[in-house]
């Protein structure tokens, strides 16, 4: 049975067995693979996972922070053992002891079997290698690395994936050696060693590298070797723009920001208010930093007694306009410190809006954020006003389109799609009628689930257990996991691929 | 038998012209639209099911645990193999088109469930297509019987020994077995079988499931 190992961190928190049909993965209690996420990186309905032309595929139902994979932003990602998929603050990969992506446990006939079991035996005996030693950044990798700001964090599920690739890599050349005879010229006793490297330069955008040290010597060694092509067609894949949406939350963060709450607990403000000043120049658009630091700034500038006086505070990323030009005036009694920290508490809080709406393309929260704005600092605070009315018109034009969306969608009884559509452009126009949309949907979702579990019970009655698949298939797309046709789908599909 | 009765008791509550067999086009699940100020327009007889009044012409037989039907008196009875419980077939002269018939036993994974017949219809109308890729002309509708309840009813043509022949099949369920029973006739001579075809399916009993109560004989 293949199976989808989710990690957070370097933590295990899921194992998923794939076993051929519709598996939606996100934050919702209603999916098949359900994964907690108070930091909502995930979304609610992040993505799913296929069975199609006998291989596992993930696919993106329009999430909010989408599906990665090497770096790159991908609509899906063909499930195979030495690729990474990053969701959120989750990283998934399939498990090794399911080479390719076919379910062994779906009757292995005679040779295959045996080299199935024979692979495993293999993988099971070979020593896990140490990853590759990976290199320091180079100047030309520094800006990335550091505008990625996770590496560190991201290492341990790369060094896991790669260690996974290799378990892999292993278990296939077992297979080789005991389907030929012998392993490729050239390959016998490097095969691991040279994968695992690559794929560890590939992984970290050092494509040349691992081209000109391993792939290209590889391919010279035997040009039809499937995983030098494959790495090889990888890396002359044009790096995406750079992604729109903010990169996902990882465990650092977390562990930053709940160390910024405990500081803020702890009274020690200025040490907070610095820590999440730092935190917001790599995340702008961070509520929880955001939230924290409001806490800390009210925490400086509260009237305790005993308690350590801030610290100096960052200098603004932009210079502040005086208050003739728009910027905040001074308050009567306000020292300069506590001004400054207004000054730069509020430039937050602008820069949190911009980012809101340029990054996330939540507009609406821009807009309420931008109102708030002008309510707190005046009508004439920087450009706030006009931002927030540009914003609130581009959160009527883009809830208008995926209001559309979602009705195009529904007319095409991609129902789920639908209500992700609607649910967002009620999130950018709480005023568009989707509730009533949504409920629609649901409706006819439960009514084409009870007509597929119609269609699968006389399928399956008449032992047509092709067709019966794929109408049980939609009852586990389209009814809850507690409808009776639900469990009876289930069973009967396990049933089936027995 | 109770059960059968209790399915008539049903048919004869939700649809008053019931006592005929009763045809139920493909698709049209929704009940009829009807203006209560008229009464129902008396049921046009079934033209592929009843009964004919020259009943000394057939003969019953019996396969016991399974079903009771009549067959001609002059039809050659053939012993069938696994799913195939018998064929009849129609004495003729050499070389000479003639009808025949063939009942099918089948065992079902789950219980046939009335309330998926019209799904049923639809799969069975599948599995005869696949089976008959040269067949032609296909039509199917889910009918109702008071002996056998919802019974499935394909017609076809299909390429023959000489010619066309036109096929007639009607699906039977009964609890976890499936009958059919497929006419066969040259389809230039169906008009002259069709009163017999329809006779001998009008004359099919099924015997109760395994397990259920004894048949109620009181109609009979």
């Amino acid at each position: 049975m293949a199976r989808l190992l989710i990690y957070r961190g370097g933590t295990l928190v899921r194992e998923a067995e794939l076993a051929g049909g519709t598996l939606r993965l996100g934050r919702d209690p209603e999916n098949e693979i359900y994964l907690e996420d108070a930091g909502k990186g995930l979304s609610r309905r992040h993505a799913e996972i296929r069975f199609e032309g006998g291989h596992y595929i993930l696919v993106d139902t329009q999430s909010e922070n989408g599906v990665w994979v090497a770096g790159a932003q991908v609509p899906y990602v063909v499930l195979e053992p030495n690729v990474v998929i990053t969701m959120g603050p989750f990283r998934a990969i399939m498990d090794t002891a399911a080479p390719g992506s076919a379910a062994p446990g779906t009757g292995m006939p005679g040779l295959d079997q045996a080299l199935y079991h024979a692979q495993q035996a293999a993988a099971a005996r070979q020593p896990v290698p140490k990853p590759p030693v990976l290199k320091p950044p180079t100047s030309e990798s520094t800006a990335r690395t550091t505008r990625a700001s996770g590496w560190t964090a991201h290492r341990g599920w790369l060094i896991g994936g790669v260690a996974a690739a290799i378990i892999g890599v292993t278990g296939v050349a077992a297979s080789r050696l005991l389907r030929d005879g012998s392993a490729p010229a050239g390959t016998r006793t490097s095969t691991p060693d040279w994968k695992a490297a690559a794929i560890g330069l590939v992984e970290q955008g050092h494509c040349a590298d691992a081209l000109a040290k391993y792939i290209d010597p590889q391919l010279k060694a035997n040009p039809t070797d499937a995983d030098a092509l494959a790495l090889k067609n990888r890396c002359a894949t044009p790096a995406p723009p750079p992604p729109a949406a903010p990169p996902p939350v990882d465990t650092a963060l977390e562990a930053r920001l709940k160390s910024v709450a405990d500081a803020i607990d702890a009274k020690n403000c200025a040490s907070a208010l610095k820590d999440v000043t730092s935190i917001l120049q790599g995340d702008p658009a961070n509520a929880r930093a955001l939230d924290l630091k409001a806490r800390a700034q009210a925490c400086s500038v509260a009237p305790t007694s005993g308690t350590a006086p801030p610290a100096a505070p960052a200098a603004p990323q932009v210079a502040e306009k005086p208050p003739e030009q728009g910027g905040l005036k001074k308050v009567p009694g306000e020292t300069q410190k506590e001004y400054d920290a207004r000054i730069r508490a509020m430039r937050d809080r602008y820069d949190a809006a911009v980012a809101f709406a340029d990054q996330a393309r939540n507009y609406n929260r821009a807009a309420t954020a931008f109102d708030q704005i002008v309510k707190d600092a005046g009508a004439h605070y920087l450009d706030a006003a006009e931002r927030r009315d540009d914003a609130r018109q581009r959160a009527k034009d883009e809830g208008t389109r995926l209001f559309d969306n979602g009705r195009q969608a529904a007319e095409r009884n991609d129902w789920n799609a639908a209500i992700e559509a609607f649910r967002r452009a009620h999130e950018q126009d709480p005023s568009l009628p989707t509730d009533a949309e949504i409920e629609r949907i649901n409706d006819a979702k439960k009514q084409a689930g009870s007509e597929a579990c119609s269609n699968g019970d006389a399928q399956y009655l008449l032992k047509r257990n092709a067709d019966a698949k794929i109408w049980y298939q939609k009852v586990l797309d389209l009814l809850p996991q507690t409808d009776e046709c639900y469990q009876r789908a289930k069973e009967r599909l396990a049933e089936i691929r027995h | 038998m109770h059960r059968v009765a209790g399915l008539v008791l049903a048919a004869c509550l939700l649809r008053p012209d019931a006592g005929a067999a009763q045809g139920t086009p493909q698709g049209a699940g929704q009940p009829a639209p009807q203006t209560p100020a008229q009464p129902a327009p008396p049921a046009a007889p079934d033209p592929w099911y009843g009964r004919i009044p020259k009943t000394k012409d057939f003969e019953a037989r019996l396969f016991p645990g399974a079903m009771t039907i009549e067959v001609p008196k002059d039809w050659q009875v053939v012993p069938g193999h696994a799913s195939t419980l018998f064929a009849a077939v129609e004495k003729s002269k050499k070389n000479q088109p003639a009808a025949a018939i063939v009942v099918e036993y089948t065992r079902l994974p789950a219980a046939f469930d009335p309330k998926i017949a019209s799904f049923v219809a639809t799969a069975e109308l599948s599995d005869v297509k696949d089976s008959e890729p040269d067949g032609a002309a296909f039509a199917q509708q889910l009918k109702n019987a008071p002996d056998i309840g919802p019974y499935v009813f394909i017609e076809y043509n299909r390429p023959g020994l000489a010619g066309d022949d036109h096929i007639v099949q009607y699906s039977m369920f009964n609890g976890r077995v499936r009958y059919r029973l497929v006419c066969i006739a040259p389809a230039a001579s169906v008009e002259k079988y069709r009163p017999t075809f329809a006779h001998i399916a009008a004359s099919v009993k099924l015997a109760p499931p395994p397990g259920s109560l004894q048949p109620d004989t009181s109609r009979d």
